[in-house]
């Protein structure tokens, strides 16, 4: 982590001394501006996938020119959180492309701060529209499925880049059961008094409120579901009703769920407990499923199995997406979506999902060679001669018979924690972007809690 | 001729002036700035809405001193005035020892205090907290997590108390002492008569130098306790984080209210009549 810290140090000096510089480069020279977060492309040197190679973002420039004989320069800018990067273009900063979280993007979208792809874009019959070709069939429906306020889908605005879910990570050799942590009121058991981490972050712990309120309604939901008096629309429809209900009584309500859980935690963290879960000082611990595979593999450094676990109710589903800003001009949003399709070629996909850790939105080819789909049968597959094993189906997200042949524990740990199963996938629900009245009241009410 | 003759005088005059302009761009101003977010709303307008959301916790003023706002600030009275307490207990001895001691270059001694200061401060507190670790103190309860808090304040805060405490001892006249000697005055007598009131304003800015900074300093706090105190100043930074400006300037300016308070009762605003002990009050 020490080095990680001093990384984005010299990135955010480096970073910010190049922004000078950029103003005034070669005339004429076309400057693509991309805003991402700290870590979130692979950025060559020794722990890339491809040793020894240059940022993306830099062969992006090459491939760029070879492929339509035109010069582009990146100028890759790392942001904060959301929060800063919507402050930022608030406060004029201008973004040619960034890459926003899904409730920033809506927030945006509704602003009419974004351009639309263009529909080229999504021709499949062109061979460099690698987004349009690989994006995995269930993050396409997902983003036809979703609407921003102005009626459109979230696929017109933005593209995949990563995605996962929100759970708990648990130490079961200190007695925690998968059970027990497959509710949310877990945050409240007295078992794990000062044994168990919240994030400190308002959508977080809201999130994580509603869950704790709304539980029974929702089991009740899924009984239905399974029982097959609703069907699979119907039930989303009441998660995600209920996971983004913001209503005064219900914030109230959320409030003393939220109380009773402070007054339960070992702390709030925002990244200390990622270590801090493996040298034991508490068992469970609340994460984003990219975070939760990077301290599984580091806890198998100290030779400790940890799991990941998403709450039976409901959970989070959460993604990046790159989307274009308003008025860059032609030119650059040429240069815009080539970007997108690079880092959405096989090859990239898999250096980035290597170096970062998270998962990518792109499944690749839904049928024949797909290289995505074998860095995971590399990354979890069974060793041949394996003598117990397990079977874990990921068509939903890489199309049909995609099942991965992996060893018994993978199903509950970094496997599940990518690409979580098919009945997992259904109860996972995308929060949505506050209101500035929403806001403001749910931080006073975190404010005063945390 | 008179142009030479005037010069010294001139330059001396204008050295001043970047003092002035970095006191009013960077002092003056922002807190006008946070007087008007305290009370405007996002459409400037004026309102007194967030001094009385500070106040009634959104139900009456009755609520006030059971809402969690009310908690946190009196908290963080009780840690600040634990740590200065602390504080003064252990750096006015030491500071009188080092003062009285017959070395002959007390400045060494002086040094071995001062020196921790050189080390980053957020190292220290890390190794203060891994030390709270070691011995198993570390986040085990609320009262533990108060009484490393205020370990970690005083940790960090006690040179700022023995050097001005110091700084004033030391330009205690002797003859004095040896006066109240052939009167007949104790040792300890001698002490509280002479050396103790003659210190008073060592003391006073040693407090203000504890005081004040840790009702602000959440670095202290956060990191000792996995963020489970929370004083003042993580208040403020809570509602800025937030989005909360209005908010948050008007605690700002509850805090800035507290300053005034302490640095009134503590006789800070009175003017110097010692100009020998003008070095003290710099810190």
């Amino acid at each position: 982590m020490k080095k990680k810290l001093s990384l984005a140090l010299a990135a955010l000096i480096f970073g910010s001394a190049f922004s000078l510089s950029a103003c005034d480069g070669i005339r004429g020279e076309l400057v693509l501006r991309v805003g991402s977060w700290d870590e979130y492309i692979d950025e060559g040197g020794d722990e890339s996938w491809v040793e020894g190679s240059a940022p993306l973002y830099e062969e992006f420039e090459e491939w760029y020119f070879d492929t339509y004989n035109k010069r582009i320069r990146v100028e890759y800018v790392t942001l904060q959180d959301n929060e800063t990067m919507y402050n930022k273009i608030k406060m004029g900063d201008s973004y040619d492309l960034l890459c926003p979280s899904e409730y920033m993007i809506m927030k945006l979208a509704a602003e009419n701060r974004l351009q639309a792809y263009p529909e080229s874009f999504f021709d499949k019959n062109d061979e460099h529209n690698y987004y349009a070709k690989y994006v995995s069939p269930y993050i396409d429906e997902t983003f036809t499925k979703g609407k921003t306020a102005d009626g459109k889908s979230w696929k017109d605005y933005a593209a995949g880049y990563m995605w996962g879910s929100t759970g708990f990570i648990i130490n079961p050799s200190h007695g925690v059961t998968r059970e027990e942590a497959g509710s949310w009121n877990i945050f409240q058991s007295k078992k794990y008094a000062r044994k168990i981490t919240a994030k400190d972050n308002v959508r977080d712990s809201y999130f994580a409120g509603l869950g704790m309120y709304y539980e029974d309604e929702l089991l009740n939901a899924q009984n239905r579901y399974q029982n097959g008096e609703i069907d699979l629309t119907a039930y989303q429809d009441i998660l995600s009703d209920k996971m983004n209900d913001t209503l005064p009584t219900t914030m109230n309500n959320v409030k003393q769920e939220l109380i009773a859980m402070r007054k339960n935690l070992y702390g709030l963290e925002t990244d200390e407990g990622k270590m801090d879960i493996i040298t034991g000082r508490f068992d469970i611990s609340y994460q984003w499923s990219g975070d939760a595979v990077y301290v599984l593999d580091k806890a198998e450094e100290y030779d400790l199995e940890l799991e990941y676990v998403v709450p039976k109710a409901a959970s989070n589903l959460w993604f990046d997406g790159w989307v274009m800003m308003k008025n860059i001009g032609e030119a650059k949003t040429h240069a815009a979506t080539a970007f997108v399709n690079f880092l959405s070629r096989p090859d990239n996909v898999v250096r980035n999902m290597y170096y970062i850790g998270y998962t990518s939105c792109i499944s690749g080819p839904q049928s024949g060679e797909n290289e995505i789909f074998d860095y995971i049968l590399d990354m979890y597959g069974a060793d041949e001669g394996e003598e117990e094993t397990a079977t874990h189906d990921v068509s939903y997200f890489f199309g049909n018979d995609h099942v991965v042949t992996t060893t018994p524990d993978q199903i509950n740990r970094q496997l599940f924690a990518q690409y979580p199963d098919q009945k997992t996938i259904e109860r996972l629900v995308v929060m949505e972007y506050f209101t500035k009245e929403e806001n403001e009241l749910a931080n006073r009410i975190w404010i005063t809690i945390k | 001729m008179t142009t030479a003759k005037l010069k010294p005088h001139f330059s001396r005059k204008l050295l001043a002036i970047p003092y002035a302009l970095f006191l009013a761009i960077f002092v003056v101003v922002p807190l006008f700035i946070v007087l008007y977010y305290a009370f405007t709303d996002d459409n400037n307008v004026f309102t007194w809405d967030y001094l009385i959301l500070f106040f009634t916790d959104g139900g009456s003023l009755a609520q006030f001193f059971s809402s969690p706002i009310f908690q946190t600030i009196s908290l963080s009275l009780f840690i600040s005035l634990m740590s200065t307490i602390v504080c003064l207990l252990i750096a006015y001895p030491v500071a009188y020892i080092i003062a009285n001691c017959k070395l002959k270059n007390k400045s060494t001694l002086l040094l071995m205090f001062i020196v921790p200061m050189w080390v980053n401060f957020v190292l220290r507190i890390n190794a203060l907290k891994e030390f709270f670790v070691w011995i198993g103190t570390y986040n085990k309860s609320d009262a533990w997590n108060i009484i490393n808090t205020i370990i970690g304040m005083v940790y960090d805060f006690l040179p700022f108390m023995i050097l001005p405490i110091y700084t004033t001892i030391i330009k205690i006249d002797k003859s004095y002492l040896e006066a109240a000697k052939d009167l007949g005055a104790t040792a300890p007598k001698a002490f509280l008569k002479v050396t103790l009131p003659l210190s008073k304003s060592g003391i006073i800015s040693g407090i203000s130098m504890v005081f004040l900074p840790s009702m602000t300093n959440y670095v202290v706090s956060n990191y000792l306790t996995y963020r489970n105190v929370k004083i003042f100043g993580k208040l403020i930074d809570d509602y800025f984080s937030g989005d909360l400006w209005h908010d948050g300037s008007f605690v700002a300016l509850v805090l800035l209210l507290f300053m005034f308070l302490v640095t009134w009762l503590t006789g800070g605003f009175e003017a110097d009549e010692q100009s020998e002990t003008r070095g003290t009050s710099l810190w």
